[in-house]
This record gives C-alpha cells, structure tokens and sequence, in this order.
C-alpha cells in the first residue's frame, strides 16, 4: 500500500479528534466526582439513601443525607435540595443551611443534592455552563450546574409516553427522568423512581413532619416566588406567608392540585404523614427569554433581554430591574423555610429550633459567599 | 440491560461505518467533518456523554 496523501490528512485529523476526545471526555468525566461540602459543629451524622432504599445501593443517585440532631426531643424536619440540578439556588441554599446550622430542639434531615445523576450532565440544547462560582472572602467556591432530569447514562431509553404509577398520569417521555414527577416512587421502577421511593422510605422512617423540596423556575412560569404546599399543611403555609408578607417578602400562596400527580407537594403529602412544601424562586437562566447563557447569568442574575421584556408589560414575569441575583434567592428560600418551620412551632406543634441561620438582610448585604466554606 | 447492549452495539457498528469512510474520503475537508461526528461516537461509546 502507497501512502497517499489523503491518508496522512487522515492520520493528522485522527490525532486531532483523539485528542479532543480525551479533552472534552476529562472534562465530561470530572462532573462526576461529587462535590465536597463542610457541615457545622452541630452535625450529628451521616446517612446514605440505600440505609433507607437498599435498591439505591451502588448507583448515582445513593445520595448523602445529614443529620443534626438537638439535645431536646422535638419535631423533625427535612431539607431537600437538587431535586433539578438546573436550579442553582436550590441545591445552594441546602448547602448553605448544612454549612451553618445548630439544631437545639428537634431534628433537621439535609439532602443537598436529591438528584445525584441530574448533577453529572448539562440539559442538552440550552448551552449551559458545567459549573458556575460563588465568590467568598477566602475565594471562590465552584458548584456543579447540571441537568433538570436523571442522567441518561443512569437511566434509558425514555418511552414515548411516561406513565406515572400508581396514578396512572400520562406525561411526556422524558418526564421519566423528573425526579419530581416520580413519587411516590416504586421499588422495581427506574432509577428516578426508586429515588423517589428511597426518600419517601426516608420520610416515613425517620417520622419526619415537615419537609421541604426547594426549587427554581424561569421568569415566566405562572407559580414563581411562590410556596405550594399540601391543603393539610394550609394553615401553616398562610401563617408563614403573613409573616413574611409583613416583613415585605412577598410570596404568593399556592396550593397543590389534588390531580397532578408525581409531584413531592402532591404525594408526600398523600402518602406519608408530612407537611410538605414546595418554594420556587425566579433563575433567568432557565427562561425561554434569555439571551447570552453563562454562568454569570446563574449568578447575577442579569438579562437584558428579560429587562425588555419587563419594560414592554406585554408579559407577566418575575423579573426585577437589577435582575434576579443569587443572593435574593438564596435569601427568599431560607428566610421561607424559615418562616414555615416557625409558623409549624407556633401552631402548637413539638417544635424544631434551628439557630446560626443568617437573615434575609444578612445574605443581600454580605452575599451568600460569606455564609458558606471557600473550598479549595 | 439487553437495550443497553444493543444500544453499544449499534453505536460501535455506525462508528466502524465511519472510520471505514473516513480513510476512503479524498477531500480533507469532508474527513474533518466525519472526524468531528466520529467524536460524539467515541464519547457515546465509551459511555462518557
Ligand atoms: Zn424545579
């Protein structure tokens, strides 16, 4: 065989794409190191999902879970971040609450990342950024940004259309993948059920009776800065939206529909003895509005095009002036579960004492870097 | 877990195809193109994306 010269191009091209193979593939495979986070003093222990939900063992979505535990006997609580890995917010303010709370009374669950497989992978299509920092007094701290649904490398093929069991709920395909549209989950079902399944296990053994599924949306969905909440928790959710309306921190209140299945304000409620609550906040990121994606927009929030949109008054958006950073929030989601944990201790409940939690005022003004570790 | 397989299979067979069109092609700014779709295999294959 002669060496032709349209083999050399072909060895020379071939070297390039192996070489952007292994970079792009490094930098692919690094989403799946799991993140390093530094709980407070007050932590008592750790679990893992599987301790609930053995069928979890091994795979992506064996997710930690914190324990702080106080001295008195109180009323337990559950934190759930990174049920969408795409809502920044979310999974930070976990985060944030697992870095500086002291538990005296009752017990607080943390998971911060609900959705482990969510976190390895981008939503493909929406160029966004792998990961996006939080600056701190001692540096910048790197988050993973990921994807709203369940790695497809952990869980496929999606059927054309999802069926949610038991309800019976057709959803489209991918929904399959969305963690929350998939409780109250079965043991022998996908990965994204038997995640569900495994924290509703969590929620029923551990005799939790206030939880909480923290969440980002775009400007534009209709159920933003909002609390949904399960009609069986309805006067606490009123009562912390009061307070809060009195600080001016206005926050709509928003019901679960009793027929919309798979969702954790829905069938927590229906099929343990929670109270559960679901908080959304405004992330311009995830809106179909935006323009330049980057991972300053998951940050500071800032898009022209949503300003625009704001100007014109031809839609109804959760969109300020100066945009929609991430310190506000961060602050509206813990000064919310806050609020509801106060509003559930004054209704007569055995109550549940969180302290070292930094006020709304306190997370706009000094950011939501000085309230976490700078990691390395 | 018999999808998966099939699904790699598949997968692999394709990527074959294009490395087979790959030496045969003349033109190189047609093997930089079937290069640049012989990435998104290679990554599929390997299970990485
Ligand atoms: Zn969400």
């Amino acid at each position: 065989m002669t060496l032709e010269k349209k083999h050399i191009s072909a060895a020379i091209i071939l070297i390039a794409a192996a070489v952007i193979s292994i970079i792009t593939g490094r930098q692919f495979l690094a989403k799946h190191y799991p993140e390093t986070f530094y709980p407070s003093p007050g932590l008592t222990r750790t679990g893992k999902l599987s301790d609930y939900f053995s069928g979890l063992q091994g795979t992506e979505n064996d997710s930690r879970v914190y324990f702080f535990e106080g001295e008195e006997e109180g009323s337990t609580v559950l934190l759930l971040g990174g049920t969408h890995p795409n809502e920044a917010a979310s999974g930070l303010v976990a985060v944030l609450v697992l870095e500086n709370v002291e538990v005296t009374v009752g017990r607080l669950i943390v998971i911060p990342r609900a959705n482990r497989s969510g976190f390895t992978v981008n939503d493909p299509m929406e160029a966004h950024p792998q990961y996006y920092s939080i600056p701190t007094p001692n540096g910048e701290r790197r988050f993973k940004y990921g994807s709203r649904l369940t790695s497809p490398l952990d869980q496929w093929p999606d059927p054309l259309v999802y069926s949610h069991r038991p309800s019976g709920q057709r959803l489209s395909g991918f929904e399959t993948r969305n963690l929350n549209r998939a409780y109250p989950g079965r043991p022998d079902g996908s990965l994204t059920e038997k995640t569900a399944y495994g924290i509703v296990q969590l929620i029923k053994k551990e005799n939790v009776n206030v939880a909480f599924d923290l969440h980002e949306a775009a400007p534009e969905i209709p159920i933003i800065n909002a609390i949904v909440y399960h009609e069986k928790a309805e006067e606490v959710a009123l009562n912390a939206i009061f307070e809060l309306e009195m600080e001016g921190i206005s926050v709509s209140p928003e019901l679960s529909p009793s027929n919309f299945h798979g969702l954790s304000h829905r069938e927590w409620g229906d099929y343990t003895d929670v109270y559960p609550f679901l908080m959304e906040t405004s992330n311009p990121i995830q809106g179909r509005l935006r323009g330049e994606t980057s991972a300053e927009l998951i940050v500071e929030g800032v898009s022209p095009e949503y300003r625009m949109a704001l100007e014109s008054g031809a839609l109804q958006i959760a969109y300020k002036e100066t945009g929609e950073p991430i310190e506000r929030r961060v602050a509206r989601h813990v000064t919310c579960f806050r609020r509801v944990i106060e509003a559930y201790n004054q209704l007569g409940n055995k109550p549940v004492i969180l302290e070292n939690l930094p006020e709304y005022e306190d997370i706009l003004q000094n950011g939501v870097g000085a309230y976490i570790v700078a990691g390395k | 877990m018999i999808l998966y397989w099939i699904y790699i299979v598949i997968t692999a067979f394709i990527f074959i195809m294009l490395m087979m069109e790959f030496w045969k092609e003349d033109d190189w700014r047609k093997q930089i193109a079937i290069a640049m779709v012989m990435v998104v295999f290679i990554l599929r294959i390997l299970q990485i994306r």
